[in-house]
């Protein structure tokens, strides 16, 4: 007798299962696309203008990559300061 | 298959039935010693068998009210952590809008600005290539730069 009123607050704990899922949250479909490798000059070329032209146009990749990278960081930190609220 | 017998049967009845079981549980432990003490030849084993079934009742009436209202405590504490969740994502899909036009808008300015410098180098074509010999070393040295260093 003792001991099942002893046992019996302890069964009290009962079981059970939390169901909460949270979803990993979605990246703007831009950021997924890889930065593409930079121009090759042709190497018959003779002309500085077209070289110029080249290495220019590789400075707008560079230009677009860092906007991608820049707007990746941004992104992540928002979406943790957006996460961490839950808690 | 635990865990799916608890969630779509056990979890599924009022948290009264269980108190029920207690109290029969109870009961019967309590009236099991009244049994044992009737002057029968069978009363001695129908008295202890009752004792034991009791016994059972009482502790798995016990925990399983114990388990119900965890469970019910539980669920409201879902119920709140699911809105939540709810007002995060739509949070982060706003966020998200705000970040891809910010970034399409960047894009936009950097290609325009591209377009503005191929067309001066074009108009200065002239002034560019009319002084300047190129070397081939130029060439190979500035794609050896440009190469990918490392393999995707």
């Amino acid at each position: 007798m003792k001991i099942t009123i002893f046992l019996l607050p302890l069964f009290l704990a009962g079981c059970l299962t939390t169901p909460v899922i949270e979803k990993f949250p979605e990246v703007p479909a831009e950021l997924l696309v890889a930065c593409p490798d930079l121009k090759l000059i042709d190497p018959g070329t003779t002309k500085l203008s077209e070289v110029i032209g080249i290495v220019a146009e590789n400075y707008g990749q560079y230009q677009e990559c860092q906007i991608k990278v820049d707007t990746w960081i941004e992104w992540y930190n928002n979406q943790k300061k957006i996460f961490n609220s839950i808690k | 298959m635990f865990t799916w017998l608890i969630e779509h049967t056990l979890l599924l009845l009022p948290t009264w039935f269980w108190f029920v079981v207690s109290g029969v549980g109870a009961v019967l432990y309590f009236f099991s010693n009244f049994i044992q003490a009737i002057p029968f030849a069978q009363a001695k084993l129908a008295g202890l068998s009752v004792k034991y079934v009791g016994l059972a009742l009482l502790l798995g009436g016990v925990y399983l009210t114990g388990g119900a209202g965890v469970t019910a405590l539980w669920q409201e504490q879902i119920k709140e952590a699911n809105a939540k969740i709810e007002a995060v994502e739509a949070n982060s899909k706003e966020t998200n809008i705000v970040i891809q036009k910010q970034f399409v808008d960047r894009i936009k300015t950097v290609k325009e600005l591209e377009i503005q410098v191929q067309e001066k180098i074009i108009k200065d074509s002239t002034v560019i290539d009319a002084e300047c010999k190129l070397a081939p070393e130029v060439i190979i040295d500035l794609n050896a730069a440009a190469m990918p260093k490392v393999k995707k």
